[in-house]
């Protein structure tokens, strides 16, 4: 077997984006073509896919061994920055008894949880004096360690005004993107459909999923999306980025159907437009994110809508009238 | 399965004593780490919860009669398998193949952990291209066989991968064609008889502490 010829190259190519978990609709005709192409082509393939699952029956130890030497790669990382009072803390649990003890206290040492419901905002000062307010239906969780200040961040917004600590920088994670401060003030806004980090003050480091290391500046912001990669860094206006921070929210010639999106972050009620065409229309001006209504009867008459409560939504649509 | 546990000699009362308080500091030491591990792996807090208690009360059992050498490996070792059954009880990874155990089988109780092996027919005709498998891929680099593991086994794409290993989605994607092709290689030459065989590496090591 010559395993450096086209059809070997194609087929192990081949092989590993079908495993890529990601492969497309159109990738999965092409690779269909090329296998109708050519008998070499057909054995080639087979070979890689019984090559992928050679190692199936060891599938169980190879995961264990991994996940193991992953436990301990993770027990070296944290002695590294291990606390004292962990060892005093393990020392007074060690006088409590046997099975109470694995079961009551085992649970004990849990990330500070930050969490804010519908509509809701909500301020937190950290043991360093930096603080958080939280926005609408946001979800994250703090965890000091020696040398870092972390915040997992679930999803929702929040603003950050950070202490400065060079060495104990603060991390903000998201699914999308890792921010590393050291002392400034600076909001994230991490939904499903992105994160985006605004800068007020200072500088913020952001590593995107798919992507190196971002400088931003005081007035810029940076818009990282699902698969982890980044837009190009703008600049923004804090009064319509932080208007949240008094319970408002304001746009400036923003689609419908974006600001719908946007408002129903504060609401169990989602609004939903009933014509797709509606979505574009231009919106200008400032909600009170506390008054559902007021908000839905203001929509309705700037663009002549009708709106229909129904149990899980509200309805907007055309006016027959 | 043998009757080493026979042979060892009881334990007296303060050497378990001594080991079970040896136990208390690691667990509390790991604990944190360990359950935001498995929540990491499980995406969920409370099974997370449930398999870090399943593994201490599992060890603490084990050490009322068992001499625990290490306890910082037992745990991560018990905590490794409890979350590769709890992985295919959710049908997580992509492989419904049980492990190559007939080599690795142990009387470590905390691991005979059920599971659905193959027909012993089955496993010996498995079992030649997995050991030569096994052997080419250790001879691997490190993030190429990790990153083999994650996706076939742990049922990651390229892209969670990725952002673990912390390089770039067309890295990993060029990791599996090397893995790959040096699986393919390996088992090729073997076909043709011009590669030798050697021993199931590790085979101690697998087996975990005694």
């Amino acid at each position: 077997m010559n395993v450096s010829n086209q059809h070997e190259q194609e087929a192990a190519a081949w092989a590993a984006r079908s495993l890529s978990g990601e492969i497309t609709k159109s990738e999965k005709v092409a690779l269909q073509n090329w296998l109708a192409q050519s008998p070499e082509n057909r054995t080639a393939y087979a070979a890689y896919e019984e090559a992928a699952h050679s190692l199936d029956y060891a599938s169980e130890t190879l995961l264990a061994d991994h996940f193991e030497a992953e436990l301990h790669a993770q027990a070296e990382r944290q002695e590294a920055v291990s606390t004292p009072w962990a060892s005093i803390a393990a020392g007074l649990v060690a006088l409590l008894a046997g099975v109470l003890l694995l079961t009551i206290t085992f649970r004990a040492p849990q990330p500070q949880l930050l969490a804010t419901a519908y509509g809701e905002r909500a301020e937190q000062i950290l043991s360093d004096g930096s603080s958080v307010q939280l926005n609408t239906k946001t979800k994250l969780e703090i965890t000091y360690r020696n040398k870092e200040r972390l915040a997992q961040f679930n999803s929702g917004e929040a603003l950050f005004d950070v202490e400065r600590n060079p060495t104990r920088p603060f991390v903000v994670k998201t699914r999308h993107a890792d921010i590393v401060v050291t002392g400034t003030v600076f909001n994230v806004l991490s939904l499903k459909t992105g994160t985006i980090v605004s800068v007020v003050s200072g500088a913020v480091d952001v590593t995107p999923a798919a992507g190196e290391r971002i400088t931003l500046m005081a007035g810029q912001k940076l818009n990282v999306d699902t698969q982890g990669r980044a837009s190009a860094v703008e600049a923004f206006n804090p009064n319509t980025a932080l208007a949240w921070r008094e319970g408002k929210t304001r746009y400036a010639k923003r689609p419908l159907g974006e600001v719908i999106e946007d408002l129903n972050r504060y609401f169990s009620q989602p609004i939903i437009l009933g014509d797709p065409k509606l979505a574009t229309l231009p919106v200008t001006g400032e909600f009170d994110v506390s008054d559902q209504e007021t908000i839905i009867s203001a929509l309705s008459v700037a663009f002549s809508l009708e709106a229909r409560e129904t149990p899980s939504a509200v309805l907007l649509s055309t006016s027959e009238r | 399965m043998s009757d080493n546990n026979k042979f060892t000699p009881a334990l007296s009362e303060t050497e378990i004593a001594k080991q079970l308080k040896e136990l208390e500091r690691v667990f509390q030491k790991h604990n944190k780490m360990l359950i935001g591990w498995l929540t990491n792996k499980l995406g969920e807090r409370d099974a997370a919860l449930d398999i870090a208690q399943d593994a201490y009360l599992r060890i603490w059992r084990y050490a009322h009669k068992n001499k625990v050498e290490n306890a910082q490996a037992l745990l991560f070792k018990t905590a490794a398998n409890l979350t590769v059954n709890e992985f295919k009880a959710r049908k997580r990874y992509v492989t419904r193949h049980t492990a190559f155990t007939t080599e690795t089988e142990n009387d470590n109780p905390l691991e005979n952990l059920p599971s659905d092996d193959p027909s012993p027919e089955r496993a010996t005709l498995a079992r030649d291209d997995v050991e030569i498998s096994i052997n080419a891929i250790e001879t691997l680099p490190e993030n190429i066989r990790r990153a083999f593991i994650m996706n076939r086994f742990e049922g990651l794409s390229y892209r969670e991968i990725a952002e673990k290993l912390g390089v770039s989605v067309s890295s990993i994607e060029k990791y599996m064609i090397t893995a790959l092709k040096t699986l393919r290689a390996a088992l090729s030459a073997t076909k043709q008889g011009t590669s030798t065989i050697v021993p199931f590496p590790d085979a101690k090591r697998r087996q975990g502490i005694r």
